[in-house]
Parts: C-alpha cells; sequence; structure tokens
C-alpha cells in the first residue's frame, strides 16, 4: 500500500472542488427553492385558514340574514293577509251597498211604474163608466165627478189586490 | 501478460505522471467521478423551475437535498448547525456513493492500459483474470514487422522485433476463458493495469476523506467553542485531564485510520470478491454480489457521513453542554 501526500492532497483538492461547486450548483439552488415553496405553502395555508374563518363567519351572517328576511317576509304575509281580509270586506260593503242602493232603485222604479198603471187604469176605467152613463142616461156626465164617486171603491179594489 | 488468475492489487496503480504528481487509475476515476458529479448539479441548476410539483432531475435532485438534510437534522437538531454541516456531509455522501458504485460499472477493472513507460496506445479489452487461449497479435515494432499468430494450447510464442529482440512473450494457457487482442506498440513491455479503479477503493483518497473530516471537526470545535475547545486536548488542571487530553488526540489520529481503512477495506474487499466469484463464474454467478456491493456501497456512504456529523456536532457542543 503505497501511501502518498501529494495523492491524498490532490483528492483532498478534488474533494474541495466538489464541495464548492455542488454547493454553488445544486445545494444552495435547490435549499432556496424548497424554502420559497414552504413558505408559499405556509402562506396559501394560512390564507387558505383565513378564508376558511371568513366562510364561517358569511355563513354565520348569511344564515341570520336569512332568518331576519324569513321573519320579515312573514310579516310582510300577516300584513298582506290582514290587507286582503280588510279589502275584502271593503269590496264586499261596497258589494252590498250598490247592491242595495240597485234594489232601491228598482224597487222606486217599480212603485212609479204601478202608480203610472194604477191612474192610466183608473183613468180608462173613468172614461168607461162615464161613457157608459152617458149611454144609460143619455146626458153628458162630468168624467171628473164619476172620478171623485169611484176613486174609493177602486182603491178598495187596489187595496185587495 | 497472459494473467492466470484475476486482476488484483491492494494499491491503486500508477497510469501516468503530471508534472511530480504520479496519476493513478483511481485518481482518474475519482476525476470522473466528480466531473459527474458536478455535470449533474449543473445539470439540476439548469432544470430548476418554481414549482409545487417538481418532476424529473429537478425533483430527483429535491428528494436528495432533502433526505440528506433531515439525515444532518436529525443528528444536530438545529437549523444553524444542520446548514452549516449540511454541505459537506453532502457531499461527503455523494462522493463516496458515486465513487463506490462507480467501481461496480462494466469496464472498471477491465478496461487495461500499460502502465507509465508504456505506449499510450496499448490496450487490451479483456475481463480481470482473463487468459490468453488464442491470441492474435498484432505487432507493430520500433519498425515495420507485423505479425498476426494463434497460439494451440500449452504453445509460447515470443515476437521479435526485425532485430531479433524479444518483445513480448505469449503462452497459451489451458484454463482459458477468453480470447483477446493485443497491440504492442513499442518495443519495450510494460505492466498492464486496469484503466479505471474505485476512487475508494485507494487507501489515499480514503485517507484525504477522513481527515478531511477529522479536520472539519477541529475546525467547527473551534468555530463554536473558540478556543475553549482546545481544553480537550491540552488541559493542566489535573493529571488525569492531561492524560485524557493525550488519550483525545489519539483518538482524533484513530479516528482518521478508522476512516480511512473501513471506506478502503468495504470498497476493496468487494472488489475483490466481486473479481474472484467473475473469475471463478463470469456469467451468472457475480450478480448476486453486485447486489451485495451496492448495498455496500450506500451503507458505507451512509456511515461516513453519519459518523461526520456525529462527530462534527459532538465537536460544537461543549462539556457543559453534554
Amino acid at each position: 500500500m503505497d501511501i502518498e501526500l501529494p495523492q491524498i492532497l490532490f483528492q483532498i483538492v478534488n474533494f474541495g472542488v466538489v464541495v464548492g461547486a455542488l454547493s454553488f450548483l445544486l445545494y444552495k439552488p435547490v435549499k432556496k427553492m424548497l424554502e420559497e415553496r414552504s413558505n408559499r405553502i405556509e402562506e396559501a395555508q394560512k390564507a387558505a385558514e383565513s378564508t376558511l374563518l371568513e366562510k364561517k363567519s358569511l355563513d354565520e351572517t348569511k344564515k341570520r340574514l336569512l332568518s331576519e328576511a324569513e321573519k320579515d317576509a312573514q310579516a310582510i304575509v300577516d300584513e298582506a293577509k290582514k290587507d286582503a281580509k280588510r279589502i275584502e270586506k271593503d269590496i264586499i260593503a261596497q258589494a252590498k251597498q250598490v247592491a242595495a242602493e240597485e234594489i232601491e232603485k228598482e224597487k222606486k222604479q217599480l212603485a212609479d211604474e204601478y202608480k203610472t198603471t194604477v191612474k192610466q187604469l183608473r183613468q180608462a176605467f173613468v172614461t168607461e163608466v162615464a161613457a157608459m152613463t152617458e149611454k144609460v142616461l143619455g146626458e153628458a156626465v162630468d168624467e171628473k165627478v164619476i172620478a171623485k164617486k169611484l176613486d174609493k171603491d177602486i182603491d178598495a179594489v187596489i187595496a185587495k189586490i | 501478460m497472459a494473467a492466470s488468475g484475476p486482476h488484483i492489487s491492494i494499491s491503486a496503480e500508477q497510469l501516468f505522471s503530471v508534472g511530480g504528481l504520479n496519476v493513478t487509475n483511481s485518481m482518474l476515476t475519482s476525476v470522473i467521478v466528480s466531473g459527474l458529479l458536478i455535470a449533474f448539479a449543473l445539470w439540476v441548476r439548469m432544470s430548476l423551475k418554481q414549482t409545487n410539483r417538481p418532476t424529473g432531475v429537478q425533483n430527483v435532485a429535491e428528494w436528495i437535498v432533502e433526505g440528506l438534510t433531515s439525515l444532518v437534522h436529525s443528528v444536530t437538531n438545529n437549523k444553524q448547525r444542520t446548514d452549516l454541516f449540511f454541505p459537506v456531509i453532502a457531499t461527503f455522501f455523494l462522493f463516496i456513493i458515486a465513487n463506490n458504485w462507480f467501481g461496480l460499472l462494466p469496464g472498471v477493472g477491465t478496461i487495461m492500459v500499460h502502465g507509465q513507460g508504456a505506449a499510450a496506445n496499448e490496450v487490451v479489452l479483456a475481463p480481470s483474470g482473463v487468459t490468453i487461449k488464442h491470441a492474435a497479435m498484432k505487432v507493430q515494432a520500433a519498425e515495420p514487422v507485423l505479425t498476426t499468430q494463434e497460439l494451440d494450447e500449452h504453445e509460447s510464442v515470443a515476437v521479435e522485433n526485425e532485430d531479433g529482440a524479444v518483445l513480448y512473450q505469449v503462452e497459451s494457457e489451458t484454463e482459458a476463458v477468453a480470447d483477446a487482442h493485443v497491440e504492442v506498440g513499442e518495443t519495450e513491455h510494460a505492466e498492464l493495469v486496469p484503466l479505471f479503479r474505485a476512487g475508494t477503493a485507494d487507501l489515499n483518497m480514503t485517507i484525504a476523506l477522513g481527515l478531511l473530516s477529522v479536520g472539519l471537526v477541529q475546525y467547527y470545535g473551534l468555530k463554536y467553542l473558540k478556543l475553549g475547545y482546545l481544553k480537550k486536548y491540552i488541559n493542566f488542571s489535573s493529571p488525569i485531564y492531561f492524560a485524557v487530553g493525550i488519550l483525545e488526540i489519539i483518538l482524533e489520529a484513530a479516528k482518521v485510520v478508522s476512516f480511512a481503512f473501513r471506506l478502503f477495506g468495504n470498497i476493496f474487499a468487494g472488489e475483490v470478491l466481486l473479481a474472484v466469484i467473475s473469475y471463478i463464474a463470469a456469467l451468472l454467478a457475480p450478480m448476486p454480489f453486485y447486489g451485495l456491493e451496492l448495498f455496500v456501497g450506500f451503507i458505507q456512504a451512509l456511515v461516513f457521513s453519519m459518523l461526520s456529523v456525529v462527530f462534527f456536532n459532538m465537536a460544537t457542543i461543549s462539556h457543559d453542554e453534554h
């Protein structure tokens, strides 16, 4: 076994060169990259955690808003129902009133027609009675006098009808 | 040339010299492994993208870095110390495992070249421990002699150049397992050695790593505990502490030896095991041992790194904290 100092020194220098080259070309860049990636992942995890917290908070807000909206909606529905009932009542009252007015109007019209018809019939009856009386008596008769005399009888007949 | 057994050498073989430095096959391999690691790192650097779903090489790189970081952190339990120790520990692990596993690749230990002094163009491709039964020899002598000859069993032939000088002696072996192609380019014969050898199967490399680890232990100790760290070694408060200090110094030296020989021993033993098994039965028998060596390569890298980080961490904690 030959142990030679120059060869040992050569190997030490050779190893030193390899250490230097690998440090510069391999270890430092790769370690830097790994650290950067690690930092990036850490930041992303923090961001994810913050986003999760935000989401949780938003979920709670959403839940609260939904609950409030449901309450508001229920109140609106209740109010609407009340309004609807009130309007229904008003409409029914108006309709009843209109109907009553119509009935009253029709009654009045019927009464008027009745009066007119009775008047016409009364006149026609008086005219006939006057004509018959004139034929029986052979003299002219005043229709007014006959009408005066017959009024009570006619009224009695109408009342019986 | 006609080896009769597997090629086994306890020390790395010299390929050539650069200046005063003898370049061995394990040094060549460790430089190649370093280049591959740096190329991988460069590839990762160019492929990095800011994404939450990494794919491909980035995924692999992140897996490695994260795994090793958590390994270091499991010992230190301190982010600052983890960041400080990580580059060295991770490189220990990657460098050792890559060298261990590179030694298991086909061609490592089997591509033979002539060692220093041989012609650079002499290459023999044959498994380790192969013996030549029929050698087709192309002999290019100093000048023009070109010979091709086939050998019968138990035959030996001497290849000569035009002046009649013996260039090369080739002997046939009866227990031969493969043919080989031999090219001799120069008149001088040189020993054939593997072109590649696992970096960690060289004691010089493992000593270097052990020295680095123990040296860094002292550095981190001084960095964190300042001069108080030296009390561990030099303490005159009582004769017992003084003796303990000397033992601590011996212990630090023993750590280097322990680091170096454990790694070298395991990897070299694995290489020897594979070479012997391949020599005995080349086809399927080595496969389980390759699996075992992959595991051993991983475990040794892990053991070296873990021990280093434990020693680093212990050095940065004062006795009071203990």
